[in-house]
Order: structure tokens, then sequence, then C-alpha cells
């Protein structure tokens, strides 16, 4: 916990980290449109969106941070719990079921022991589900982090595991 | 026989499609300049309404004919929105575009900006895309270099810019005005209308909003002309329509086809026909939330009248193909799980209902059904459509009840076994 804290700490105490958001909230005619953008740069920084971070971004957007709080509750891709250092979306609609998803679903947990939802306890793995990627021609998908990955066997998926670090 | 286009999908394929000299080098931008320099606003309108393009995010809504519902007043603020938030389950035909062919979505919206004299648009594309997002900035970036965006655009006077805004992962974010409240940076719950948005959008400016496919089809009605455009499909569908093909084909992905292609020419010659070779069962045509069709039902056309003939409709023209080793029960189970985590929770009997039908559907599956489930998931269907704010409670009960309504037998045979009558047949998979 304490780690966390410290960690957003650091972090808006950086001036560079000052400067991207400056720079997004004036890049949209409006500053209200910059409050999503900055919460993607904190949750991809920080593996999450802490507390001190919704105080600093509601202040510097003039949002109370019950707003802010109200939309990092709201969207999928914020959360308020740290986030391992990898995390695996699999694509469990319609398509990418017919497809496998199940299987590989059931592949990972295995492997990595821990359930959608869930992170492993070295911290380098989290696993969830998630709705349709718009990649059903590419099912079972999977995505890590930001790169999407198509038609993920559960071999291809040992194979995406070796290679992170 | 419906023969494959390359209209929309003309520089899909090419190398280094994404740049702005490659997509010059093929005629790009040259529709652009023809709208700002020898066209004037009310007749750049005019050729797409003319050319009846319906949008292409789900509605169909004739995309003329929004964009003259804006007021017209030069005081007025006036804001376009492109709408890439894809994540209709089946849809993948936005991501295509936006990956590989940037240019040809930000020519459109550029001559649409023209035609509605907008102040810029707002990109709001999917925060699951984020490759898609960098791609499209990069695009944008490159406009502006070229003098395509800003300020005096070619010497014409016109100002105009883009905006690129991520979403962060909400389904409901693509219904119209949920989008538009992402926009302003609130959650993303659909607004009541009216007011609509064309009068009250974006920050409360006048707004219009269309789906990225429909944007791409602008620079193509330009330069070709409305007539030109209404010779390919039908009238209820006219001009190249993607179509992305999933699941229990032998060749899933997205296919340029006129917009009255049938059914059973998208599944069996350009998809490629059922995956391991067994029979078809199940088609969905237009994304998750269009009713299923049962597979002596595939001999229609994809347009309103040939899938209104047998209860469903074209939707975004995702076309999702099971086959006979698809539990259909599964399937519902499926697709109601997707609604019902979707729900923004604003209205009761969405937020009440796809719960009540998600717990039923799963109740039947693992054996547990009582004979009066089915009908009491059509009453429940029947308490969600049209008593909501926004179209996802639909979304989810018009489905759900094709599936009961076309596979009844199957619904009552896991109620009388307890159990799935498939429960031996190991479902085709491509892993």
């Amino acid at each position: 916990m304490s780690d966390t804290h410290g960690a957003a700490i650091e972090l808006l105490g950086d001036p560079g980290f000052q400067m991207e958001i400056d720079e997004l909230v004036g890049s949209y005619p409006k500053k209200e449109t910059a409050l999503i953008q900055a919460l993607h740069l904190c949750q991809a920084k920080l593996r999450h969106v802490p507390l001190e971070f919704q105080a600093f971004i509601a202040d510097r957007l003039g949002m109370s941070p019950a707003h802010v709080k109200g939309v990092v509750t709201f969207y999928e891709m914020f959360t308020e719990e740290p986030l391992g250092k990898y995390l695996l979306q699999v694509c469990g609609t319609l398509p990418c079921m017919l497809a496998g998803s199940e299987k590989l679903l059931a592949h990972l947990e295995s492997k990595l022991g821990i359930r959608p939802g869930g992170t492993t306890k070295d911290g380098k793995f989290s696993l969830i589900t998630v709705e349709c990627l718009a990649c059903c021609d590419g099912g079972p998908a999977l995505m890590v982090n930001e790169t999407l990955h198509r038609t993920v066997s559960t071999e291809d998926a040992d194979r995406i595991l070796s290679e992170l670090d | 026989m419906a023969e494959l286009l390359q209209f929309l999908t003309k520089n899909v394929g090419v190398s280094n499609s994404t740049h702005v000299d490659t997509y010059m080098g093929n005629g790009g931008y040259e529709p652009m300049m023809k709208a700002l320099h020898k066209m004037k606003p009310e007749a750049v309108l005019n050729e797409v309404k003319a050319s009846n393009l319906k949008g292409r995010g789900g509605a169909g809504f004739p995309a003329g004919l929004k964009w003259s519902f804006l007021p017209k007043e030069k005081k007025r603020i006036r804001y376009l929105v492109c709408n890439a938030d894809e994540s209709e389950p089946g849809t993948f035909k936005d991501r295509l575009l936006i990956e590989n062919d940037p240019h040809l979505v930000l020519e459109g919206i550029i001559i649409a900006g023209w035609a509605t004299q907008a102040k810029g648009c707002f990109f709001y594309i999917r925060g699951e895309m984020p490759q898609g997002a960098r791609i499209f900035r990069k695009a944008v970036d490159q406009a502006y270099n070229k003098g395509f965006l800003g300020k005096n655009i070619l010497g014409s006077g016109f100002d105009f810019d883009v905006w690129v805004v991520r979403g962060a992962g909400a389904y409901i974010c693509g219904e119209e005005t949920a989008l538009m409240n992402s926009v302003e940076g609130k959650r993303g719950e659909p607004r009541l209308k009216p007011p609509f948005p064309a009068g009250y959008g974006v920050y409360g400016e006048a707004s219009n909003i269309n789906n990225v496919e429909t944007y791409a089809n602008i620079p193509y009605i330009i330069e070709k002309g409305a007539d030109w455009y209404k010779s390919i499909g039908s009238a209820g569908s006219p001009g190249p329509r993607l179509f992305g093909v999933s699941g229990h084909v032998k060749r899933p992905g997205v296919y340029e086809l006129p917009g009255d292609v049938t059914v059973r020419e998208v599944i069996f010659k350009h998809a490629g026909g059922i995956l391991g070779d067994r029979e078809l069962k199940a088609v969905i045509p237009g994304g998750s939330s269009t009713p299923v069709l049962r597979s002596d039902q595939i001999d229609v056309p994809m347009d309103p009248d040939g899938l209104g003939s047998v209860g469903s409709m074209s939707g975004s023209a995702g076309v999702i193909v099971m086959n006979d080793t698809v539990c259909m029960v599964k399937a519902a189970v499926n697709l109601a799980h997707f609604y019902t985590h979707e729900s923004c929770g604003q209205c009761t009997p969405c937020r009440e209902g796809t719960h009540w039908l998600l717990d039923l559907l799963t109740r039947i599956e693992s054996g547990e059904g009582k004979p009066g489930d089915p009908d009491l998931i059509l009453q429940i269907c029947d308490n969600i459509q049209a008593r909501t704010i926004c179209p996802l409670g639909d979304a989810c009960a018009m489905p759900v009840r094709s599936f009961v309504q076309q596979f009844r037998e199957e619904f009552e045979e896991h109620i009388r076994a307890g159990r799935c009558p498939l429960h031996a047949v190991e479902m085709t998979t491509v892993i």
C-alpha cells in the first residue's frame, strides 16, 4: 500500500508528467475532454488510478473528486487497485467463444493459478475476461497490455507469456 | 452473384497504406479538393442526401438527412463526431479502416465538416484500440502538415480541426449521447432525448455523429456522384458495404460487397462455407443485437427489405455464423452476459431485466430450467423493449427473444431432459 502511495506522489511530483498533462488539457477545445485521457496516462504508468491522482486531476480540471471517482469506476479500463505488470485480456464474447476462447481461458487460469480478476503473487500477470475486442475474425483474441494477439492457441499463449520478462 | 468490391478496401493491403503520400498517390484527397474548391457546402450536402447513404453504425439512418438537421445559423457552433467505438460483438470492420486506411475516414470527415460548416470533429475511438488511436493520430498530424486541417484549409477560408479522444472500455459509449457525455469527461450514460444531438450535443452545441464506415463512403460519393453510388446495391441499402464474417466459417474476415448481397452468398461464396464441413445451424446477420436466423432463412438480401422479411435487420453487418455443434441456449447465455455486463444501470427495465434474462438462460443451460421459463423469458423481453432511455435494453431483448422463438424446441429439450441435448458433441473451434 505504501509503495503505491509513494509511486503516486512521485509521479505527481514529476515535471515531465505535469507537462504531459498540460499538453493533453491544451489539445482539446474544452478541458473536460482531457479527463479520461489523463486517467489513461495514469493507469498506464501506475497500473491503477489512485485517489491521490483523482484528487490532483479533479483540481487541475476544476471538477469535484466525486465526479472523477464516478468516472474512474464507470469505465472498465480504470482500476483503483494496481494491476499486474502484464494485463492478459481474454475476449469471451460469442465470436471468440465459437473460436475456442473457453479453452484459452481455462489454459491461462491453470497455467497462472489465478481466476479472472486475479493477479499472480509476483505481480507479473493479471487475468481478466473482456467483452468483444472487435477482432472477431481473429478469435480467440488475447490482448496483453496494448498488444493484440489473434487466433491464439494454448501453445501460442505459452509462447507469448514466455517472451514477457 | 455478388462479386467483391474495392472502394472502401482499395488501400487495404497496400504497403504503407496509412501514410498520407501513399493515400494521395492513389487518388486520395482529390474528392476533398473538389468539394472545397468547386462545390458549395449545400451542394455537398445535397449530393450525400441524394446518394441515400445509410449510416453504418447499426441504425441505418440516412446520413445526408441527419446532416440537414443541424442548425444553419452562422453564429452557432457545430461539432461533428466520428463514432469509432466499435464494440458490437461480431463487428470489426471499422478497425480495418482505421488501421489500414485512416486517411479515407479522415477525408470523409473533412468533407462532412465542409458540408455542415462545422468547427471540428471529435474522433472517439475505443480505449481497447490503442494501435488504431496511434495510427489515426499520425494521420491527423500528416493532414495538418499538408494543410488539410487547421486554419483556412487550402485557401478556402474554412477552418476545421480533428481531436482524437480515447474511450475507456464501455460498450454503451457507442450510443450517441453516451459517447457525447464521455467526450465531456463524464460517465457514459445515455441522455434522455429530446433534445437531440443536432440541437444540443457535445458541450451543448449542435452536433452530428456518424460511424467510421459512413464517413469512408463520402469521398466516393463526391468523386463519382450519387447516381453512381445508387447503382450499387439496392434502394434500401445503396453503395458498397463492409460485411464482417466471424464464427464457424472457413475464411472469417471483412468482405466489401453490395448492400443487397444475400446471406448465403456472404457465408458460402465469400467466407468459404461452414467450418468443419458441418451443417449451418444459425446466423446472426448484423451484429449481436440483431435477431438470429435459422439455416432455412438465408436466401434473402442483407438489406432492410430482405432481412426484414425474415424478422431481422442488417445492423452493423457483423455476420456471426454457428454450425450444428453449437448449443443455442449457450449462445444466448453468452449474449445475455454481454448485455448484462454492459448495461449502464440508469433504467430499471434494462439493469434488472438483463440480469433476469441471464439468470433464466443460465438455469436452462445448466439443466435446471422449469417448464414456464421460455415464456417467462419472452415476457421479460416485452418488459424491457421500448421502455428505456437508450436501445441497449432492446439490443439484449431482441436477440434473446429470437433465440427462444427460432429454436424453442431446443430450449424445451434442455428443460425436459435436464441437460443439453448436445452434451456429447464437442463444439467446433479454430484452436
